[in-house]
């Protein structure tokens, strides 16, 4: 049987790179006077354990093959690419435009990425929005971006 | 993001443009910015002065808590925003301690203050079968290093207010460490466990502990003695060297306030400062009331700018 | 007894009584929906609760908190939103019983073990509070280190992928809660000159992020509704006996919950953590835990609630507050003339004893709204998906948005979304990042204060005996997962080698 690198091998050496950037980032934080423990101590730990038990994970990975019943669920589909992107872009758009109209942009896109219609789309994302925006406005006063209605 | 700000930013300014000029300040809602948390005392003072100011105005004010980063995320974002008046925010004691730490560049120039409406001083306490001032200061002389205190952070309100107690009185502050903490909550707690011997805090802070007879004040850094607690001599009178160290809170808003909409909020907070809800309020919290009007505050953070950057330089905190 | 009736008399009145009721509505309202706290409802009630009689006021505040946290279930059962980092400790088992057609036993053990637990940690405290508020006070730095210590094994030790993957997720959420500036010396850290990043990262964003934003990247395009949701008539059926069932861990989710809730701090958070890995470990079917299993449910709930009544005991008796909260209606009380302190007990234990009862009362209000919230909730799963994506999605950008008013908490609650969709896909599981984000600061603080105090002497964490058992535990319990993950692997290596031999 021919196996391929293993995913868990992978996300095992990306934790073990990332404890070992965390633990220079950390050894670099000076003590301050007067403190026996400095504020680099602890972020020490977390790094070092990081990186050891990342390259524990990435042997364990190559050891233990994956269980070759349970089919692992492919681990970027299309649909959640799009939900980031489209999250992404809402974040970049509310400032401009306000939650009213970048919401109901963004809930039409959901929607429709969702397969739910064009129909259902363009009558509950108006809706949808301006409920969200005046429950959180008026009765919680959370200050939504108001853009360019404001 | 900054992209995003900057073009926000142009845009509201074209709006602007667009927009009449407005009638009568305010119009529409006036954000206040509280750089703590929500159950703080900076939020429950912040909190009072808001809905008081808000009949006043007569427009609604609503109150965010921008936390983190020990004040300076909140600090920094009153700085930030629009001088318009439509964003105020509450400063506090920390803004004068961030330029020299280092942390920050921000001080009290980054604000057109509006007023100062709280002041309480820092006090000692001890577990009341603790030691008396001087028995305390003997053995932290006799002993160094064995007496441990806590308040606070490291370099806030609480430790330069425990550091002066020992300097005036000719000890270094290395001779009773400072042990850092999250806050008075957690420092009180410490004192009372019997882990440490010393606590300075606030009195409004220390409050429920004395009255449960867990802790007792030795004496307080005031310049006189506090009038919900009559009994507790201020550091001169106890030790004979003259020392007070406050906590304060005021408020304020980005530099460069227009003029009309300035004295319309000075306005507003001198009745709202000097009304009795808000004394009534303070007193039953147990906030001690300071109230300077712009001018006089601006005079204020002013020297506490030059006191604390020599407090922290004392310790060996400054940059 | 006298004080007793008093107290009765002012509780029980039409201004108070609505007072309560209004109050929970609110709180129910807040709670369930995804992304708000009851921190928020709590502070949205002060100004409020300035215009009203001491009781009342003080009663506003404790039966808004109370429900808001018991609705936070709500859209951790339906839409895997947990509403506090206690109940993240036991979101999976809910959800996937909801998913399973079980939504209504689910809520139904929520609330009715919250009550059961509420009213536990009622009775408990109305003999034990001053002796429990005194013990809390013995403890220092030292214990509280251990205690939490003893939390964050727990987590990394409960979860499913296995202990390495189960630590790795513990220490990413532990470095998480070190981004920002250190809460003892303010030095920034991993900031890169960032203002936002210095104001640390809020774990309410990041626990919006993992568990809902990324199971709807996983699974949005799926029916929510795959098998029909059973028991529309009564929500609650097959509630009592599953708690019957489980009775045992009932009664003891109750009693550490209440012991450990009057924690200032630590309390209530911790406390569902470490009884939901005790329910795990001494269950007969832990294997089960996790994947839709009332058994974690029943115990950790009920010790969510009990600990939620002690957590008021260190507030009142020493106006020493554990969370917002509390500091909230701290605040409150001292407003109203009732300066939290020993004197409440002793000059107006009739106060002291009417917010007792309102804590009953308050309890005993969530079995009718959670019956309503529960027959409701059904509509959920009749809202088509797409829509359904939608609404929750909004909901999560605007809850991460108002934690601090900023785009910020946005892209936190995205970046976490994808980071947890990743790890999960790999079994790597994602409560142990929560508590390690909620327990990190816990940890970290103590034990530099406690270096601090024992002048870095690591025997000082031994040096008092409270601290020196806790500590011995915690030691004990690593020892022995360390010990069993060795074997493990050593075990399932051979086995592999031993059945290549045989073609297959």
């Amino acid at each position: 049987m021919r196996r391929s690198i293993p995913i868990d091998s992978v996300l095992g050496v990306l934790f073990a790179l990332g404890g070992a950037a965390i633990l220079q980032q950390a050894l670099t934080m000076q003590s301050l006077p007067g403190m026996n423990v400095g504020p680099g101590f602890f972020p020490s730990i977390v790094g070092g354990g990081m990186a050891l038990l990342g390259i524990a994970l990435a042997v364990q990975g190559w050891l233990v093959p994956d269980d070759p019943e349970e089919e692992a669920p492919p681990l970027a589909t299309w649909f959640a690419v799009w939900i980031v992107m489209a999250i992404a872009a809402a974040i970049f758009a509310m400032p401009m435009l306000g939650f009213l109209i970048a919401g109901t942009i963004f809930s039409f896109a959901i929607v429709m990425l969702s397969r739910g219609g064009l129909v259902p789309a363009l009558i509950f994302s108006p809706i949808a929005t301006a409920s969200v925006y005046f429950l959180f406005t008026l009765v919680l006063r959370v200050p939504l971006p108001r853009g360019l209605l404001g | 993001m900054t992209l995003s700000k900057k073009l926000a930013g142009a845009l509201a300014l074209s709006v602007l443009a667009i927009a009449p000029a407005a009638a009568q300040y305010p119009d529409h809602a006036i954000n206040l910015i509280v750089p703590w948390a929500a159950g703080g005392g900076t939020d429950a003072t912040g909190r009072i002065v808001a809905t008081l100011l808000e009949k006043e105005l007569g427009q609604p004010i609503n109150v965010i808590n921008r936390t983190g980063g020990g004040g300076i995320v909140g600090h920094t974002e009153i700085s930030y925003s629009p001088p318009d008046g439509y964003t105020l925010g509450i400063i506090t004691t920390e803004l004068s301690m961030y330029h020299w730490t280092g942390v920050s560049p921000l001080n009290y120039e980054n604000y057109d203050a509006l007023a100062l409406f709280n002041a309480d001083p820092e006090a000692v306490y001890v577990r009341t079968d603790g030691p008396d001032i001087d028995a305390l200061l003997d053995q932290i002389r006799a002993n160094p290093g064995q007496v441990k205190a806590s308040g606070a952070n490291l370099g806030g309100m609480a430790h330069l207010g425990w550091a002066g107690v020992l300097t005036t009185n000719g000890i270094d502050p290395a001779a009773a460490p400072w042990v850092p903490s999250e806050g008075a909550s957690a420092s009180l707690q410490l004192l009372a466990s019997g882990a440490i011997t010393v606590v300075t805090t606030t009195m409004p802070d220390a409050r429920p502990m004395v009255d449960a007879g867990e802790v007792k004040p030795l004496i307080v850094a005031a310049n006189e003695r506090v009038a919900n607690a009559p009994d507790v001599p201020t550091a001169e009178e106890a030790l004979g060297n003259k020392w007070a160290a406050y906590a304060w809170r005021g408020i304020a808003a980005p530099k460069g306030l227009p003029e009309d909409v300035k004295a319309r909020l000075v306005e507003a907070l001198d009745k709202v400062l000097t009304s009795a809800e808000f004394t009534e309020f303070m007193a039953q919290r147990n906030f001690g009331v300071d109230y300077r009007d712009a001018a006089d505050f601006t005079a204020f953070m002013q020297d506490a700018d030059a006191s604390i950057g020599q407090a922290l330089t004392a310790v060996g905190l400054a940059k | 007894m006298e004080a007793f009736a008093l107290a009765a008399g002012l509780v029980f009145n039409f201004e108070t009584l609505l007072t309560i009721f209004m109050a929970a509505v609110f709180g129910l309202f807040v709670g369930a929906i995804p992304g708000l706290t009851a921190t928020m409802a709590t502070a949205l009630l002060v100004p409020i609760t300035f215009y009203m009689a001491p009781i009342p006021a003080i009663a506003a505040i404790i039966s808004c908190t109370a429900m808001a946290i018991t609705a936070g279930d709500l859209p951790g059962t339906l839409l895997r939103i947990p509403g506090t980092p206690a109940s993240a400790a036991y979101v999976e088992d809910s959800y996937r019983l909801a998913q399973k057609g079980k939504a209504g036993l689910a809520i139904g053990i929520g609330v009715v073990g919250s009550v059961l637990g509420g009213l536990f940690g009622f009775l408990f405290l109305l003999f034990t509070a001053p002796m429990l508020a005194k013990a809390a006070l013995g403890f220092s730095s030292f214990e509280y280190f251990w205690l939490a210590a003893l939390g964050l094994s727990c987590a990394a030790l409960i979860s499913s992928g296995g202990m390495i993957k189960g630590a790795l997720a513990l220490l990413l959420g532990l470095f998480i809660a070190q981004i920002g500036m250190d809460p003892l010396t303010a030095t920034p850290r991993f900031t890169f000159g960032n203002l936002e990043l210095m104001g640390g990262i809020s774990f309410i964003p990041v626990m919006i992020g993992m568990f809902a934003v990324s199971e709807i990247m996983r699974s949005g395009r799926r029916a929510m509704a795959e098998v029909p949701q059973m028991n529309l008539k009564n929500p609650f059926e097959g509630t009592l006996g599953a708690l019957w069932k489980y009775r045992k861990n009932q009664v003891r989710g109750s009693i550490i919950g209440s012991l450990l809730g009057a924690l200032p701090g630590v309390g209530g958070d911790l406390a569902a953590w470490i009884t939901y890995s005790l329910a795990k470990r001494t269950s007969k079917e832990p294997e089960k835990f996790g994947k839709g299993h009332p058994e974690g449910l029943v115990e950790a709930g009920a010790t969510n609630n009990a600990a939620l009544s002690s957590s008021w005991i260190p507030a009142m008796v020493f106006g020493i507050p554990g969370d917002a909260v509390t500091a909230i209606a701290v605040g409150v009380l001292v407003m109203k003339g009732l300066d939290p302190g020993p004197t409440l007990m002793t000059l107006h234990p009739e106060n002291f004893y009417a917010v007792m009862i309102v804590f009953a009362i308050a309890n005993i209000l969530m079995l009718p709204l959670g019956w309503v919230a529960a027959k409701s909730a059904r509509w959920i799963f009749e809202v088509p998906r797409a829509l359904l994506n939608a609404a929750i999605l909004l909901f999560c950008i605007v809850g991460s948005y108002s934690i601090n008013n900023s785009m910020f908490g946005v892209w936190l609650m995205l970046g976490a979304g994808m980071v947890a969709y990743v790890l999960e896909a790999r079994m790597i599981a994602i409560a142990p990042i929560i508590l390690g984000i909620v327990l990190g600061p816990l940890v970290e603080t103590n034990f530099t204060t406690s270096m601090m105090i024992s002048d870095g002497n690591l025997l000082g964490f031994f040096g008092r005996p409270v601290a020196a058992v806790f500590g011995v535990v915690t030691l004990l319990i690593w020892g022995v997962a360390i010990f069993q993950t060795i074997r493990g692997i050593l075990r399932k290596d051979n086995n592999l080698r031993s059945a290549s031999q045989f073609p297959s």
